[in-house]
C-alpha cells in the first residue's frame, strides 16, 4: 500500500525536524570549539613567552634545551588548533570575523589538525595546497564550515569503509580557484543536487542553519563562490569555486607614489604595501605612475605626478578638497581615510 | 596603576623614556599573560618597564599620567569597558602613545576600523610569541604591523 499525502506529510516533517535538529547540534558544538579556542590562546601565549625566557639561560643544560624546543612545538600544535577550533563558530561565518580573503595554505595548516581529529584514527587525509597559490575571496571561516559540514555529513559513513580518505587539492582557471573535497565515503541525503556552475540556488531551506550544506552553497554564494557535487562509482568529488582576489595594488609592475604627511599614516601604507610585495617609487624618480597615495595635504605635490602620468589613480586620505586638480585622466578613488585604505588593498 | 620596574630608565621630568628605551602599559585582565610579557620583554634591550592598569574604566587617564611609549589595548576588556573607546581618547589625549590592538578574535572590519582610528597596530594572541615582540620594537621604531596568526 503506497502511503497517503497525510503520511508523506509527517515524515516530510519528521525529517526536517531532524536535520533541524542535527543543525542546531552542530552550532553548539561551533560556538563550544570557539570558546576553547579563546581559552587556549589565553593560556599558550604566556607559555610562549616564558618559554623564550627560559630559552634564554645561558647555564641551561642542552638536554633541556631540548625538552624547551619539545614544548614549543607543542605550544605552538596548540595555537594551530586553537585556530582551527575558532573557524568553526557559527557566528563566524554569517559575520566572518577575520579578513574576507584567504590563503589556502595557511588555513590549512590552522585547520588540518581539527579535519584529522574529526575523522577516523585510520583515516587518510592528504592536501595539496601550494604557498604561490592567489588569495581567494573568501572569510576563512566560511570556508572551514563549508568543509566541516561535508565532513561531517558523511562521517558515519567514514566508519563503514576500511580505508576512509579525504584529499583536498586546488586547480587554477582564469578568474576562480577550485578546490576540490574527494572522499571514499558518502552519505548525502542533505547534499544539494548536482548543477551548473553557475546556476541560480534553488534552496528552501532556513537560511539561519548555518551549518547544514544549504547553507554552506548559500554563503560561499554571497563571496561569488559556489559548492558542486559531482559523484562517480569510486568516489563523491565536491568542488568548491573561490574567486581569486584582485585589490587594489597587487600588481608588483605598478608604480605607485607614496606623498603622505602624517607619520602613523604612512607606515599604515607601507605596511599594506609591504604585505602585498610591493613598494614605492623613490622620491627622486619623478617618471610617471599609475597609482598616487597622498593626503589633502600633500595633493599639491601630488600635482606633478598627476599631471605626467596620464591615467593615473589617485588615492587621496581623507576628502578630495573642492579645488583639487579637475583632470579627466585622473581616475579619484573613494579611499577616505585608512580603514578604506585596508578594503581597497584588500 | 602600578608602576614599572625599579630598573625603568624613565626621564623623571617628562615621564618620557630616555634614549631609545621604551615602556608598556598592557591593557588587558590576562595577568598570566602580562606577567609573562614583563619578563620576556626584560630580554629586550631598551625595555625600562610595564604598567599595568588597576581599573579599566580609568584606562585613558592612567595612559595620560604614565605615558608609556607603547599601549597594548586588549579588544575584550571585561565589564562592558568599550576598547574602541578607550583607543579614541588615548589618541585625543596622549597621542604619543602608541597603541596595538591586541586580541584573539582578530577580525578584518576591527583591524580597518581601529586603524582608521588611530591604532599603530593590531597583534594577534594566536601569534607566535617572536612575532608579538618583534611587532611591539616596530612600533617603537616608527613602523605599523598587522601580526595574525602564523
Amino acid at each position: 500500500m503506497t502511503p497517503g499525502p497525510d503520511t508523506q506529510l509527517a515524515a516530510n516533517a519528521n525529517d526536517a525536524e531532524r536535520h533541524q535538529h542535527h543543525v542546531q547540534r552542530k552550532e553548539v558544538l561551533g560556538t563550544l570549539a570557539s570558546g576553547m579556542a579563546h581559552e587556549l590562546r589565553n593560556i599558550v601565549m604566556p607559555v610562549l613567552l616564558r618559554l623564550d625566557v627560559l630559552s634564554a639561560s645561558a647555564e641551561l643544560p642542552e638536554s633541556a634545551r631540548s625538552d624547551l624546543t619539545s614544548i614549543r612545538k607543542s605550544m605552538r600544535h596548540l595555537q594551530h588548533l586553537s585556530e582551527g577550533l575558532r573557524l568553526l563558530s557559527p557566528d563566524a561565518a554569517i559575520q566572518p570575523a577575520e579578513r574576507p580573503t584567504t590563503r589556502l595554505a595557511s588555513w590549512w595548516a590552522d585547520f588540518r589538525s581539527v579535519v584529522v581529529d574529526t575523522l577516523p584514527m585510520h583515516a587518510s587525509v592528504s592536501a595539496d595546497f601550494p604557498e604561490t597559490l592567489p588569495l581567494v575571496a573568501v572569510p576563512q571561516s566560511v570556508l572551514a564550515q563549508a568543509v566541516m559540514s561535508l565532513i561531517l555529513d558523511a562521517l558515519p559513513a567514514a566508519a563503514t569503509v576500511s580505508h576512509p580518505s579525504l584529499r583536498l587539492y586546488v586547480t587554477e582557471d582564469d578568474d576562480v580557484l577550485r578546490l576540490s573535497v574527494e572522499k571514499n565515503f558518502r552519505r548525502f541525503e542533505q547534499t544539494p543536487d548536482s548543477r551548473a556552475i553557475g546556476s541560480p540556488t534553488r534552496s528552501h531551506r532556513d537560511t539561519s542553519m548555518r551549518f547544514g550544506l544549504y547553507a554552506s552553497r548559500e554563503l560561499l554564494n554571497q563571496y561569488g563562490g559556489d559548492l558542486i557535487r559531482e559523484v562517480t562509482d569510486e568516489h563523491v568529488q565536491i568542488t568548491i569555486t573561490l574567486r581569486r582576489v584582485t585589490p587594489l595594488g597587487t600588481h608588483p609592475a605598478q608604480r605607485i607614489r607614496v606623498l603622505v604627511e602624517d607619520q602613523r599614516v604612512l607606515a599604515v601604507v607601507r605596511l599594506l604595501m609591504q604585505q602585498r610585495g610591493i613598494s614605492a617609487v623613490e622620491p627622486n624618480d619623478l617618471g610617471p605612475v599609475d597609482l598616487i597615495i597622498c593626503d589633502a595635504g600633500t595633493l599639491p605635490l601630488a600635482r606633478h605626478s598627476i599631471s605626467t602620468s596620464p591615467g593615473v589613480d589617485v588615492v587621496v586620505l581623507g576628502s578630495k578638497p573642492a579645488d583639487g586638480p579637475e583632470l579627466s585622466e585622473v581616475r579619484w578613488l573613494d579611499v577616505s581615510d585608512v580603514g578604506a585604505l585596508f578594503a581597497a588593498f584588500g | 596603576m602600578s608602576t614599572p620596574a625599579s630598573n625603568a630608565a624613565i626621564d623623571n621630568d617628562t615621564m618620557k623614556p630616555s634614549g631609545n628605551s621604551f615602556t608598556v602599559m598592557f591593557i588587558d585582565d590576562n595577568t598570566l599573560l602580562i606577567d609573562a610579557l614583563e619578563r620576556r620583554l626584560h630580554l629586550v634591550p631598551g625595555f625600562s618597564g610595564m604598567f599595568r592598569v588597576s581599573d579599566f574604566t580609568k584606562s585613558v587617564e592612567e595612559v595620560v599620567m604614565a605615558r608609556p611609549t607603547i599601549v597594548l589595548l586588549d579588544v575584550d576588556i571585561p565589564g562592558g569597558v568599550d576598547a574602541e573607546a578607550i583607543l579614541a581618547g588615548i589618541v585625543r589625549s596622549a597621542p604619543d602613545s602608541r597603541v596595538i590592538m591586541c586580541t584573539g578574535h582578530p577580525s578584518s572590519a576591527l583591524i580597518g576600523r581601529t586603524m582608521a582610528a588611530g591604532a599603530w597596530g593590531f597583534i594577534s594572541k594566536g601569534a607566535s610569541s617572536n612575532r608579538l615582540i618583534e611587532g611591539i620594537l616596530r612600533v617603537v621604531g616608527g613602523e605599523a604591523v598587522i601580526e595574525l596568526e602564523d
